[in-house]
């Protein structure tokens, strides 16, 4: 059996022989090679029965994390990295953006990047080739050096990506153990740092970051979730109850405020952090998930804090919020403590009609499924729903919703990996011994989860350190792939090869001049037969990502979809019918046939 | 052994008449941190019972200890060489084996070895079938590993040998739960019952099932009783919380939650309490001392990190908790003499300096105090108890123009520190700045909307500032409207009296502070009295107040002034 350490060793240096060894794909791939993918030609016999394979080495995304650990333990190493899914140029498809560390201290870096590979940040377009018989060659090439984001240095936690400026092409915003960068998409295939004149180069540590309209003007607000008022300078060192260094605790090192930034319009933003009434409230920010919690038509905010009590802003309409997590039973878990919360998202499981919340946490702790009444009460009904019992082994990092089966029912997965070292296996020989095994949790029609784990494919048997996880259909087929980040690891993407066997609606849901999504913007499908899904556009959830802001609606074996209304997060409502199934539809803001008030 | 951080520890103080906050200091739960080991490749001596069979019990691999701290490696080395001597001794009684095996598992779960403490305790109940305690054992051990399925398999173990053993009722009951088998749950609280009709714990447990299955009045019912029986279980309040919330009862659901915490009902577990206290280590006691601070045993957490010393007496930390434990036990000379000796051997040690900063702070030495705050934040620049502590030390010795900055950079450090923003709002107007105390006050409202001493203040302000450009009768009036129901104190009183003469309203001012002068004899704050009785005489002659606050005199002020935090 190969021990964990030399799977990681084989895997890392770009070889995907132990994948070839059970059966998956060709060994001694390296660089760009196109992939066909899902029953195309070419494909193994043993990759449609996995219902993921990971892709990444195979397709160009040759990216390894670099931590920048050298045996002192500093906080930042067990935190990154963010992954991102979004299309930076316009073409249709969802290209990568992949958060890179860099060396903490002076120290010799325990784990040093193999040759061929750099620290920054990488950008990876997208060069789908989709050939009119159905067949689909994915394929990424680097265009990091040439897109002006080889300026994105330093050590990197997490991406955003929003069309901050209504310009129609998407910008980032990369948070970081440092100070925060905004790069403005120029539209000509490269970005600028803009990171001065926005104003949002904030340098606490910053971990999680949500783009959304809370004011209902037009331009996308930048809420900016900080961790921990910490430096290396003030690191102290932690220990195991038996004595040896370990990483520390979240209560070591004081929470940072949070910050709530509001777009002025022209290019910049405004820090309204305190005047909207969040200053007061805060926690080690690890996650955020932005959505209309109350169905009152205005996007909240839900903040996930590690080990202290979580925030549910609620907006008030007014450009304020109030915080109504305690209340509205989204601070604590069930036995009333507070947990450690990290990847979240936002979602509606049980096809009610409102916004649920999964939320990761710590070994022992469980993961969370708040369950919302409607009106925006929550009740932690993870055990009853069968996720606590299957996540209470793991810590989870990237959490998200995706009808992996597109059978109209939001499944779940959680990334998982260690923040403690196993003491049984520290040494030189297993250095940073935190893997884990990722899970799958398939949604039975609402009523509970089953962990599919060992269902979903060899790819879910990998033990990593995962943090970072994005949800899009990368290769447009109409399902659902995940892209997940590793800490000192290498990046996994994983193609769904089960999902489009269904029926499916995608959707993007665009401003008027049909030049960006909408996002915040929740969405009702009516089926045939009176069944109403509700799904809503984001980008933000997970833990430090960008997700596909597009939405998918999986349809089972339903094929005739009776309407689609779109409520905008300006309050309007529009409508429209005649869509057919299993391709990508464009509503734009305005085309529809008003609804309502 | 140099510095040590496991947890945070930061008393939070309001001197000078405030309230000083106990709660909070040394009191970060989950410092420290475990492992979740796994299998490990064999590297050293194989332990395997004399009786073991090809489908027996694995083996247990003593693991490389060399990283452990030398206390730890004295303990579990010695258990480890008598169960060879033992293994070697043909006339070794199987009993006493599986005890050797036993407790050598748990030691090295302590030290957080899980594969072998499992192989130890497997071996241990091969040898002792009928003995319960390693089936126990190793339920927990599964437990903490969140592997709920197989440690529920050892607890029903553990019943079917002895199915009156309460803890193992209730834990099996809450691996149920757990899974989400609420029914299967409760019938385990209820044999608990059945054998203490008064266990808190078990009526926590029922009211925990009957929430999970939809009966949230017999969950309220259940809840209720366990909180009689443990008024101080935390968790019990923010379950009912939560309940009440589900019947509509809002303002109950509020109290509730308002003193909702995750203190559980306690569980009688003698041989987990044993298992708690096992291992030796400066951590792990340290670990054990600051769950007494948290539950209030100061006493006792001073007995245990003294033990903690006497493995490691060169350990700062441990001496700095030992001082804290002794601070809040009320004996301040120990603790000074602890914190200035930790304080001789680790110089940078900040807390240190900030904890003697306290207690210089609470014996009236405000100079030595200020030397001391002031040196925890050379060592610390983001210690924000530290900038609050100097702050107030300041206050207090009428260094209020000195004391500005610091409180505005606490309120930078931690912005839902509310009594900083109150505290920089009161010096700015004992200095007469009042337009820059209404700004203050305005910006502090919007971070702390509910913090009813700033409305009050704010309306003082806005009422009896001298200058004209600050005083605003009509926002004085709005703030106090939302006022009107609130707790009657000789502030709120005052505040309203204040209002209502700028108002013209001085009948109505007449009455309010009267109020405020009997609330002050009633309290017995006789020392206000004099102001309150002069502010009356003023509304007496329709004389509006111009003075939002009493004049600050430092000794004086620091015994009247009661803040609520």
């Amino acid at each position: 059996m190969i021990g964990m350490f030399a799977k990681r060793i084989l895997l890392r240096r770009g070889g995907v022989c132990l994948l070839a060894a059970v059966g998956l794909l060709a060994c001694g791939s390296s660089g760009s090679r196109p992939v066909p993918t899902n029953g195309s030609e070419g494909s193994d016999a043993g990759v449609a029965a996995d219902w993921f394979v990971d892709q990444a080495a195979d397709v160009g995304l040759d990216f390894i994390h670099f931590n920048g650990m050298s045996g002192k333990f500093y906080q930042p190493e067990i935190a990154a990295p963010g992954v991102g899914m979004f299309d930076y140029d316009n073409d249709g498809d969802l290209d990568v953006y992949l958060v890179q560390g860099d060396m903490l201290g002076d120290g010799v870096p325990t784990l040093p990047l193999p040759e061929g590979h750099a620290l920054g940040d990488r950008l990876f377009r997208n060069d789908l080739d989709v050939q009119p018989g159905g067949v689909r060659t994915l394929r990424f090439t680097d265009v990091t050096e040439e897109s002006g984001l080889s300026g994105a240095r330093g050590y990197g936690m997490g991406v955003s990506a929003a069309d901050y400026d209504n310009d129609g092409w998407l910008d980032l915003y990369l948070t970081r153990f440092g100070p925060n960068q905004m790069f403005r998409n120029q539209g000509d295939g490269t970005f600028v740092d803009v990171s001065v004149e926005t104003g949002t180069a904030h340098p606490a540590w910053a971990i999680p970051a949500s783009f959304f309209d809370y004011d209902r003007d037009g331009w996308l607000d930048l809420f900016v979730g900080n961790y921990m008022n910490y430096t290396l300078a003030t690191h102290s060192p932690c220990y195991f109850r038996a004595g040896p260094l370990d990483y520390c605790p979240p209560a070591v090192s004081p929470a940072e405020p949070n910050l709530l930034y509001r777009n002025n319009g022209d290019g910049t933003f405004i820090d309204v952090t305190e005047a909207a009434g969040l200053g007061g409230e805060f926690g080690p920010a690890l996650g955020s998930a932005t959505a209309d919690y109350n169905n009152d038509g205005w996007l909240d905010l839900f903040v996930a804090n590690d080990q202290q009590e979580n925030q549910l802003w609620v907006n008030q309409q007014d450009g304020t919020f109030r915080n109504m997590a305690l209340l509205w039973g989204t601070a604590l878990g069930a036995a009333g403590e507070a947990k450690a919360d990290m990847g979240v998202d936002a979602g509606d499981f049980d096809n009610d009609g409102d916004e649920d919340l999964f939320v990761t946490e710590l070994t022992g702790q469980g993961s969370t499924l708040y369950v919302n009444d409607g009106m925006g009460l929550f009740e932690d009904q993870s055990a009853r729903l069968g996720v606590r019992g299957p996540s209470l082994p793991h810590t989870g990092f990237g959490a998200g919703w995706l009808d992996f089966d597109n059978d109209g029912w939001l499944d779940m997965i959680a990334v998982n990996g260690f923040v403690t070292q196993r003491l049984d296996v520290m040494g030189s020989d297993e250095p940073f011994s935190m893997d884990a095994q990722n899970q799958l949790f398939r949604n039975l029609d609402g009523t509970a989860f089953d962990d599919v784990t060992d269902r979903a494919g060899q790819v879910f048997e990998l033990s990593e350190v995962s943090r970072g996880a994005a949800l899009g259909d990368i290769d447009n087929d109409g399902d659902a792939d995940v892209l997940i980040g590793n800490d000192a690891g290498p990046v996994r993407l994983l193609i769904n090869n089960l999902g489009n066997q269904n029926h499916w609606l995608g959707l993007r849901v665009v401003s008027a001049d049909g030049k960006r999504v909408i996002v915040g913007s929740r969405v009702e499908v009516v089926l045939a037969g009176g069944v109403t899904l509700w799904r809503h556009a984001r980008a933000d959830g997970s833990y430090a990502s960008a997700n596909d802001s597009r939405i998918l609606v999986g349809l089972g074996s339903v094929t005739d979809v009776e309407r689609v209304r779109v409520k905008w997060p300006d309050g309007q409502t529009e409508e429209w019918t005649d869509l057919n199934v299993d391709q990508y539809h464009t509503l734009m803001k305005g085309s529809g046939h008003r609804y309502g008030s | 052994m140099g510095l040590r951080r496991v947890c945070a520890v930061s008393p939070s103080l309001w001197c000078g008449g405030c309230y000083v906050a106990m709660a909070g200091v040394l009191l970060i739960a989950g410092c420290a941190p475990s492992s979740s080991p796994s299998p490990t490749p064999a590297n050293d001596s194989e332990l395997a019972p004399a009786s073991a069979e090809p489908s027996g019990p694995p083996s247990v691999v003593l693991p490389d200890l060399s990283q452990l701290e030398e206390s730890v490696q004295d303990q579990i080395r010695p258990k480890h060489a008598a169960l060879l001597r033992m293994l070697e001794n043909s006339a070794t009684d199987q009993t006493e084996l599986s005890l050797a095996y036993g407790e050598l598992g748990s030691i090295l779960r302590a030290a957080g070895y899980f594969d072998p403490a499992e192989a130890a305790y497997l071996n241990a109940n091969a040898l002792d079938p009928d003995n319960m305690r390693w089936l126990y054992f190793l339920g927990h051990l599964f437990r903490q590993e969140g592997n709920t399925g197989t440690a529920a398999t050892y607890f029903e173990r553990v019943i079917s040998l002895a199915p009156e053993n309460v803890p193992a009722l209730a834990w099996l009951g809450e691996m149920y739960l757990d899974q989400g088998r609420p029914v299967e749950a409760e019938a385990l609280f209820d044999q608990v019952l059945e054998l203490d009709g008064d266990s808190a714990m078990a009526w926590y447990g029922i009211g925990r099932t009957s929430l999970a299955r939809g009966e949230t009045a017999r969950g309220v019912e259940a809840l209720e009783r366990a909180l009689s029986g443990e008024p101080a279980a935390s968790s019990v309040h923010f379950a009912l919380g939560m309940a009440y919330r589900t019947l509509g009862n809002v303002e109950r659901a509020e109290q509730h939650l308002a003193q909702g915490g995750d203190l559980s009902p306690l569980m009688p577990d003698p041989l987990m309490r044993e298992y708690d206290g096992l291992l030796q280590s400066a951590v792990a006691i340290e670990s054990r001392g600051m769950q007494e601070m948290r539950a209030g045993r100061f006493d006792e957490a001073a007995a245990v990190f003294r033990e903690g010393l006497e493995i490691a007496p060169d350990d700062s930390q441990l001496r700095h908790r030992l001082g804290a434990a002794l601070m809040f036990g009320g004996d301040h000379l120990a603790a000074s003499a602890h914190f200035e000796e930790v304080i001789r051997v680790t110089p940078q040690y900040e807390q240190a300096h900030f904890s003697l900063g306290l207690i210089r702070s609470l014996g009236g030495q405000y100079d030595e105090a200020m030397a001391h705050y002031r040196t925890a934040v050379e060592y610390r620049p983001n210690y924000m108890e530290a900038v609050l502590g100097l702050a107030e030390a300041q206050f207090l010795t009428g260094l209020l123009e000195e004391s500005l900055p610091n409180w505005a950079r606490a309120v930078e450090l931690d912005p839902s520190m509310a009594q900083a923003w109150m505290l920089r709002a009161v010096t700015l107007v004992q200095l007469a700045r009042y337009q820059e105390a209404r700004g203050w006050l305005e910006r502090a409202r919007r971070v702390h909307p509910d913090h009813v001493d700033l409305t009050d203040l704010l309306a003082r302000v806005l009422s009896a500032a001298p200058d004209d450009r600050v005083r605003d009768v009509e926002v004085a009036l709005a703030l106090m409207d939302e006022r009107r129901d609130g707790e009657p104190t000789v502030e709120l009183q005052e505040t309203m009296a204040m209002v209502m003469a700028e108002a013209g309203r001085f009948g109505e001012a007449v009455s309010w502070q009267q109020e405020a002068i009997d609330s002050a004899k009633a309290t017995r704050q006789i020392g206000r009295i004099r102001f309150l009785s002069r502010n009356l005489a003023f509304y007496g002659r329709e004389r509006p107040n111009r003075d939002p606050l009493e004049p600050f005199s430092s000794p004086r002020y620091a015994g009247q002034r009661q803040i609520t935090p």
